[in-house]
């Protein structure tokens, strides 16, 4: 999101920050947490369903890859270490957290998900939240006087109708 | 498997990644810096613009160019001088990239779908004998 900043002591005392909002997604599969849990970290299942992962355990502070075809920009390597790991409790939370850092990403992001059990008709299905965040990695220091008038206000308003649709997609 | 042609930067493969060169412009301190000169000022000469670093005019020549490969800063004529201004639209590539992003999360969310069933059936398949 777009956000104005003070920083005091600063002879810049203004500055805008432009941060893009996190990625968000829930979805609920019909499959028990502990299914999904292992779709989340066996490794030849990840390969069917995200990329490849290179030394890859569900353990804290292990570093893996994920593996991918190279791309423009992209050298098909995106570097991760697991910063959170909690396998299905008893009652069938669990939460998987990894920092991840790939393509044009000059600092990780983080990937994060929570798994919680839900009763549904056909059973027990599990409800599945993403969140990948970390993106403000890409902070532009826009301007000391973005509060000024004309262009400006121009500029400022293209960024936000950018963030916005972003948002909005989301 | 599926998960080989939708590596992130990869999804549109026709197109030159400006979002890589968008980001690898904005990584640089100096370049973040004539960023915030250029929006405090409408337009600049890379005179006007070296004299606020202690480096030299050819380096803060170089320093534009990449940003304007990056496509978010426009050079005009004026005369001899050459005139350096923001590009509004360069940003807009940011915005791009991270649809993309979201876009790989929904594939690979669907496909998580699919591994999963497939999961279970190879299971009732186990224990069913």
């Amino acid at each position: 999101m777009y956000s104005m900043q003070k920083r005091s002591g600063n002879r810049r005392s203004v500055v805008a920050k432009l941060s893009l909002p996190p990625i968000t997604r829930s979805v609920v599969y019909e499959h028990p947490p502990a299914r999904v849990w292992r779709a989340l970290t066996d490794p030849d299942l990840l390969a069917g369903w995200l990329m490849r992962p290179v030394g890859f355990v569900p353990a804290i502070g292990t570093h893996f890859e994920f593996r991918a075809d190279p791309a423009p920009g992209f050298d098909g390597i995106v570097r991760c270490e697991v910063v959170e790991c909690m396998p299905p409790s008893a009652d069938g939370h669990a939460s998987l957290a990894y920092h991840w850092q790939g393509g044009p990403m000059k600092r990780p992001t983080l990937v994060r998900w929570t798994l919680a059990p839900m009763d549904t008709a056909n059973g027990v299905a599990t409800r599945v939240d993403l969140s990948h965040s970390g993106f403000d990695g890409f902070d532009v220091l826009i301007a000391r006087a973005v509060l000024g008038l004309g262009w400006r206000r121009l500029l400022v308003r293209q960024l936000r109708t950018a963030l916005d649709a972003l948002a909005s997609t989301t | 498997m599926p998960s080989r042609s939708c590596a992130p930067a990869a999804i549109a493969p026709g197109r030159r990644t400006s979002a890589a060169l968008v980001l690898s412009a904005l990584g640089d301190e100096t370049r973040r810096a004539l960023i915030a000169q250029l929006t405090a000022r409408r337009e600049a000469r890379v005179t006007d613009l070296a004299a606020g670093f202690d480096t030299t005019r050819s380096a803060i020549s170089q320093h534009l160019r990449v940003l304007r490969e990056a496509g978010l800063v426009q050079e005009t004529r004026q005369g001899r001088e050459r005139l350096y201004r923001l590009a509004p639209a360069g940003f807009q590539d940011l915005a791009t990239w991270m649809r993309q992003y979201e876009h790989f999360w929904d594939l690979a969310l669907s496909r998580l779908g699919d591994v999963l069933d497939a999961e279970a059936q190879r299971e009732s398949e186990v224990s069913g004998g």
